[in-house]
């Protein structure tokens, strides 16, 4: 409370001092999510992850795949035996563990993006579609989304892969369909608040066909909740990856993907806890980081929070 | 010819065996330059009377009439694309809420400017200063920065204002105003009345003003028409009305305007609530809250009687001095 009391103070001198133009609101946007301690952490953190993810093949010392069989199962440098060429050691093939999770981090924000913009895009068309002509195209649509929504979400994706047969993409695939009614209930709350509203009857008196008022004229008004949840729904695709890689039906190796390097070493979790400790450090983090950015932007966004 | 003429529209919501009439067999002329005011309670069928003339009831709502017409061109036979092209353009409609009738996504400038994009074209300089123009015209003061606002930086009667301009836009010939005055502070709902006013006169377009504010309608429009629960209880020229209402609704409307109590502890008000979809009484929708009521009113729904022009829905209409007509003593005063 103290922080927030403390922040708010030269806020408001600010905002007297300034009567005449409002801020932009983007820059609004800022204030309120700087605010948030933890969420501007989370924002360095994702940061951080989209270098690493640009500049993967310059940071990594090594390849992602090349097996050293002279150092197999070298611990980090910090620790006896380590050796300063493998900073975080090696896994049992002798490959250097941060080099395949640095390359892993493009894969798990790959997985991320792909599949949250496929359910979110495919969302909001279903979403738009129920909220706006109701009756039974909304009873379909919305009893089918209960229905995905009622298998637990990880029962759901490895149906999913076993129908279309395990690999990357089609992991992908499986995680946004069982992302998707998340997206599709939000979207039609948000449509159906917004149409209640006089200004989409302004719209259509003005002329604006369907299309024109689903996309152009409520859409825009809806998207704070499903900016949130795309990116709350990022980390919960990192974290279904790395579940389906675990269980060896998402990426197959030698793909340094974060659940399947987990997956690989868990026969040596009580002799080398590195091989095992560091993936799960990283999708620790890089979900977390996302959740707090998540946070953050919902407190930012929801103008019920807001003072 | 009438600028707008409709006979008989009904429109009805929920299921087909047991709809709920929320407009009941309305005929209403408008003809060009004409103010007619549109009163009622709240629930009496003003605002789906309106929305039923811009086409703007969606199912499950279901909307009839015997014949809607606008300039001449019948609005039922037209196609789809065409009665959009009219709306916005020549009938245009502004809204009870200024604070929710505008999109918050856009800015001012943005949202004119897609109006007028619609119906005209032009380039982007050239739908700018006219989206200036038509803010001048509503007397929004600073204009020039007001374009670049959004709405939640405008305050209601602003908001309101940019309404207005947003509906005059392409110079309509019809502007229906659905409580355009409800949402805002007593000062400003003087001024915005004045604004309306000043719009009509000098554009000569015809204005349907829906309220529930009797006094308004006495310092704006030409014709009046009393609305309860969907049908029509009287219509008229409105000093007339005010002067001399033939019917008992109308009447007590007047008895419970603030002006008429002055000194009294109370205000006085009309008893009961306009009747839901269940609670639809026999004969006279009104005789359970008719202080005039007899069994006949009870039993028997009268119709409208009267030239077009002045019309009532009684079986005894008050005569000049605020009495049913030919009513015999029995059914008294009960208020």
């Amino acid at each position: 409370m103290s922080i927030a009391d403390a922040d708010a103070v030269p806020d408001t001198r600010e905002a007297n001092s300034g009567t005449s133009a409002p801020p932009h609101p983007l820059r609004e946007l800022w204030d309120y999510f700087s605010r948030n301690r933890g969420a501007v952490a989370g924002l360095a953190i994702v940061f951080g992850l989209v270098f690493l993810v640009l500049f993967a093949d310059v940071i990594a010392p090594h390849s992602a795949i090349e097996q050293f069989r002279e150092a197999t199962l070298i611990p980090p440098a910090w620790q006896d035996g380590g050796n300063s060429r493998f900073l975080l050691g090696t896994d049992p093939v002798g490959r250097d563990v941060l080099s395949r999770l640095i390359h892993g981090s493009r894969l798990s924000l790959l997985i991320g993006l792909v599949s949250v913009s496929l359910s979110l895009g495919l969302g909001i068309v279903l979403g738009l579609v129920a909220g706006f002509f109701r009756g039974l195209t909304e009873i379909a649509i919305m009893r089918l989304m209960d229905i995905m929504l009622a298998l637990p979400s990880l029962l759901l994706a490895v149906a999913v892969v076993a129908i279309l047969g395990p690999g990357l993409i089609n992991a992908m695939y499986a995680i946004s369909i069982v992302l998707l009614p998340h997206y599709v209930r939000l979207t039609r709350a948000a449509v159906i608040g917004e149409m209640a509203r006089d200004y989409v009857n302004a719209s259509r008196i003005a002329g604006a066909g369907t299309l024109r008022l689903m996309f152009n004229c409520v859409l825009p008004n809806c998207a704070a909740p499903l900016i949130v949840q795309a990116t709350l729904g990022f980390s919960a695709a990192i974290l279904d990856a790395a579940a389906l890689g675990f269980l060896g039906l998402g990426a197959q190796p030698p793909t340094p993907e974060w659940g399947s390097m987990l997956a690989s070493a868990l026969e040596f979790i009580q002799s080398a806890w590195w091989v095992v400790t560091f993936p799960g450090l990283a999708i620790l983090i890089s979900v977390l980081a996302f959740n707090l950015m998540g946070d953050g932007l919902r407190d930012a966004l929801d103008p019920r929070l807001k003072q | 010819m009438s600028l707008l003429e409709i006979e008989k529209l009904h429109v009805e919501f929920g299921s087909v065996r047991a709809p709920f009439t929320a407009v009941d067999d309305l005929d209403l002329c408008i003809e060009p330059g004409e103010i007619v005011g549109i009163v009622g309670e709240s629930g009496s069928g003003k605002s789906v009377t309106a929305l039923a003339l811009m086409g703007l009831i969606d199912y499950p709502g279901r909307v009839t009439a015997g014949r809607m017409a606008f300039g001449g061109r019948d609005l039922l036979g037209m196609a789809e694309r065409e009665r959009h092209g009219m709306l916005g353009k020549d009938i245009a409609m502004i809204f009870q809420d200024p604070m929710t009738s505008l999109n918050p996504c856009f800015t001012v400038a943005y949202q004119l400017m897609e109006t007028l994009r619609v119906h005209q074209g032009g380039t982007r300089q050239q739908l700018r200063e006219q989206a200036l123009k038509l803010l001048q015209q509503v007397d929004i003061p600073d204009p020039q920065h007001r374009l670049d606002a959004y709405p939640h930086q405008l305050s209601g009667g602003m908001s309101q204002r940019v309404m207005v301009a947003m509906a005059i836009a392409c110079n309509p010939r019809l502007l229906i105003a659905d409580e355009p005055t409800t949402a805002l502070d007593v000062t400003v709902q003087a001024q915005m009345l004045e604004l309306l006013l000043q719009l009509q006169r000098d554009r000569g377009m015809a204005l349907m003003l829906i309220t529930h504010d009797l006094s308004i309608i006495a310092q704006t429009a030409q014709r009046v028409v009393v609305m309860y629960a969907g049908q029509v209880m009287e219509s008229g020229a409105v000093p007339q009305i005010f002067e001399a209402p033939r019917h008992p609704y109308t009447q007590a409307l007047l008895a419970a305007l603030p002006e008429c109590n002055i000194g009294q502890a109370r205000l006085k008000t009309i008893p009961g609530v306009v009747p839901g979809q269940y609670d639809r009484p026999g004969g006279c929708l009104l005789n359970p809250r008719c202080s005039y009521a007899t069994d006949r009113c009870r039993e028997l729904r009268p119709a409208l009687s009267g030239e077009s022009a002045t019309q009532v829905r009684c079986h005894s209409p008050l005569d000049g001095a605020g009495r049913p007509t030919g009513a015999r003593q029995e059914g008294g005063v009960r208020a």
